[in-house]
């Protein structure tokens, strides 16, 4: 996966993130964690592009696989206002992930 | 706040409405060739104008996305701050589109090529395009590091160097009148630095769409996020709500239209078209060659028209 397709697949998660915050129902609290993240994942995307790295490292490559598979898993819940601490959870996974790759580059 | 978001936008982007208004229609010339290549340079130029669109709007996102977000928290507005914000100069855009320009001259060149004109003309005119993006190459270099992390300057003077080296090689032999066989051999070993060059153009255009959109996400939310605190107030102004609906419909015709804005499809395809166009100047005119780079073509129309498109409703929405 290159960067710009890791930026992409951050975008798509924003997107997704995003039809949760515009969408009524949330506790205040559950709306301003996850709004806090979404400010969070958009600053490490803005950070990704244009940086360089080698797309080979294993480390990289665990780190955008379990990135994927974090996404795909979003996409499950992410419309469930039930389940809210779930997209929380994932979303802080993604965050996390994307925050320890933007260590490698 | 998206009114002035969209008046920005639009004035970066106008230049397109004319290049689709002149890409179309045109292109059917008299030999069957004609009408491919034409629209392979017509549709090059929509992409190269989409391309400068978005980097030319950087600045401009980043700094509408901590007004939104400042205006949002109600938090002091320092405008003058907000002004320094920058992602991205006015060198850096011109040295990237610059570097599209010189590739959809290498490819001219190569359609006049594949028609048996590699005369001295040609030759020079390529030769010309590889001290063109020498130059860019050498430009780029001497960029300081970016003061953001938007754009990484070394890699895009070294992959600007190596396209340069490549074209120059084939341009070499043309203006030596070298064999024909030998400057297609030339062409075709040489293209990897080429099209590593349409790619990382394509990344840094691709990288600024996904920035115009994370921000124009963000701002739907906030849009959202207001209008949920508003309707709570016991002292709720219609007025007000009504202005709320009409600010939501602009916001989802801007997210439709961004939609189909997206320059890496058609970069993508134009990189295709570019490798059929080679394989056809190798081919001496072979007719299946031919078609393959006729479709090629036509889905790189295909995809560079939507551009056009969009922006052209950008522009009427204004």
């Amino acid at each position: 996966m290159t960067l710009i397709e890791l930026a992409q697949a951050i975008g798509d998660v924003l997107t997704q993130i995003d039809t949760m915050l515009q969408t009524p129902g949330m506790s205040d609290s559950d709306w301003q964690t996850l709004y806090a993240l979404r400010k969070h994942l958009d600053d490490e995307q803005r950070d990704l592009i244009g940086k360089s790295i080698k797309e080979a490292d294993a480390t990289y490559q665990q780190l955008t696989t379990k990135l994927n598979a974090a996404s795909t898993q979003l996409k499950t819940v992410i419309g469930d206002l039930t389940k809210v601490g779930n997209v929380i959870s994932i979303v802080s996974q993604i965050a996390s992930y994307a925050d320890q790759i933007l260590k490698q580059v | 706040m998206n009114f002035i978001r969209r008046r920005q936008f639009v004035q970066s982007v106008g230049i397109l409405s004319l290049a689709v208004l002149i890409s179309f229609p045109i292109g059917c010339g008299p030999e069957d060739y004609q009408k491919p290549l034409q629209q392979f340079q017509d549709s090059s130029t929509v992409v190269i104008n989409t391309a400068r669109a978005f980097l030319n709007n950087e600045n401009t996102i980043e700094q509408d996305s901590v007004i939104d977000d400042v205006v949002f928290q109600r938090k002091p507005l320092n405008l003058p701050e907000i002004k320094k914000i920058e992602i991205i100069s006015q060198q850096e855009i011109e040295i990237r589109t610059k570097a599209l320009d010189a590739l959809a001259e290498y490819t001219s060149n190569l359609a006049q090529l594949a028609h048996g004109k590699a005369g001295s003309a040609v030759g020079d005119q390529t030769k010309k395009v590889s001290d063109s993006l020498k130059t860019l190459a050498g430009d780029a270099k001497k960029l300081p590091a970016t003061k953001s992390t938007f754009l990484d300057n070394p890699k895009f003077s070294g992959i600007a160097s190596a396209a340069a080296s490549a074209i120059g090689d084939v341009a070499q032999l043309m203006v030596e009148h070298r064999a024909r066989r030998e400057i297609e051999q030339s062409i075709e070993s040489n293209d990897a630095a080429v099209t590593a060059l349409i790619q990382q153009i394509s990344d840094d255009a691709t990288g600024s769409y996904l920035r115009q959109q994370a921000q124009l996400g963000a701002y739907g939310v906030q849009l959202s996020r207001d209008y949920q605190i508003e309707i709570g107030r016991e002292s709720g102004d219609p007025i007000l709500l009504l202005g709320f609906a009409k600010t939501v419909k602009d916001y989802r015709l801007q997210e439709s239209q961004l939609a189909s804005a997206n320059p890496a499809p058609a970069i993508e395809k134009m990189k295709k078209a570019h490798s059929a166009l080679v394989a056809y100047v190798k081919s001496n005119k072979d007719p299946k060659t031919f078609a393959e780079l006729k479709k090629a073509v036509q889905d790189f129309v295909s995809a560079a028209q939507p551009l056009g498109q969009a922006v052209q409703s950008l522009v009427s929405a204004s």
